[in-house]
């Protein structure tokens, strides 16, 4: 199963998602089940790294605009919908967004916002 | 999600993990979003990311979600525990995500990775939701503390870096 690709629109408009274009990802990333998981073009944060010492934060390459992540973990309440029985979890949040202009896929320049999910 | 207690992310004990999944493009767990999804004033170091009810895949733990559903055969000498495949389903989720506060501030010019800008170490919260058939989550108020690290950057990358 394939979600909707990061798309942004030719020059200056995403919202409509049929018409936006592909990015293309950074060249680095991790791979942390290797050898058997997917290459991962992303850098996750590392609270015990200085700020001065982070990898690119961003997942979309040829890109100049705003990016943000976090590193967040807390807790919630989850519902059975059949029985009504309710459960504490604990959650981890590592999500982001990008926001900005963009070489495509297509050599062209772009406008667009995602997150990162 | 995780059974174990707040602050603990092991990966057998994780019952539910949402993304978007990779597309044929490559880029990471991404998805195009209306502009007005993020708001960005830099200069103060806050940021928000607002989504209703974006349909997501749960692949029920991370290594499910990295080996497209395989599982970790756990028997191979690798240092992974044995994780069963699962296969995804259908769930959305709702999220409000803010960075508030400048807690660092650093200027980087990184030629290895070719990218370069100005970046904040901040303070952030979530609350978000989730649905799918038979469960329903709803996290905590937004709590400050929960947050380990959280970043914003003005950068630019790739053919921008120069």
């Amino acid at each position: 199963m394939r979600p909707k690709p990061a798309f942004a629109s030719n020059d200056d408009d995403c919202s409509q998602h049929g018409r936006c274009a592909l990015a293309n990802p950074i060249p680095g990333g991790i791979t942390p089940f290797k050898p058997f998981g997917v290459v991962v073009h992303h850098n996750p944060l590392n609270p015990a790294n200085p700020l001065a010492d982070i990898n690119d934060p961003s997942q979309i390459t040829d890109f100049d605009g705003f990016v943000g992540l976090t590193h967040i973990r807390g807790g919630g309440t989850s519902m059975n919908d059949e029985t009504g029985a309710t459960t504490a979890l604990a959650f981890q949040a590592d999500m982001g967004f990008s926001k900005g202009k963009f070489i495509g896929v297509d050599g062209r320049r772009h406008e667009g916002t995602f997150a990162f999910i | 999600m995780y059974t174990g207690p707040v602050g603990t992310a092991a990966l057998l004990q994780q019952t539910h993990d949402y993304n978007v999944h990779i597309d044929s493009n490559d880029v990471f767990w991404m998805v195009p979003l209306d502009h007005d999804a993020v708001k960005v004033d830099f200069d103060d170091g806050r940021a928000r990311l607002r989504v209703s009810n974006l349909r997501v895949f749960d692949d029920h733990d991370l290594a499910n979600s990295l080996t497209l559903g395989l599982g970790l055969p756990g028997d191979l000498g690798f240092p992974y525990p044995a994780i069963p495949p699962v296969a995804p389903v259908r769930a959305t989720i709702s999220f409000d995500v803010e960075w508030n506060g400048i807690v660092a501030t650093a200027q980087i010019n990184n030629s290895a990775q070719n990218f370069k800008g100005t970046f904040l170490s901040t303070g952030a919260t979530i609350r978000w939701s989730a649905e799918q058939p038979g469960f329903q989550f709803e996290s905590e108020t937004p709590n400050p503390a929960r947050n380990l690290i959280s970043v914003l950057g003005r950068e630019q990358n790739g053919v921008f870096f120069s």
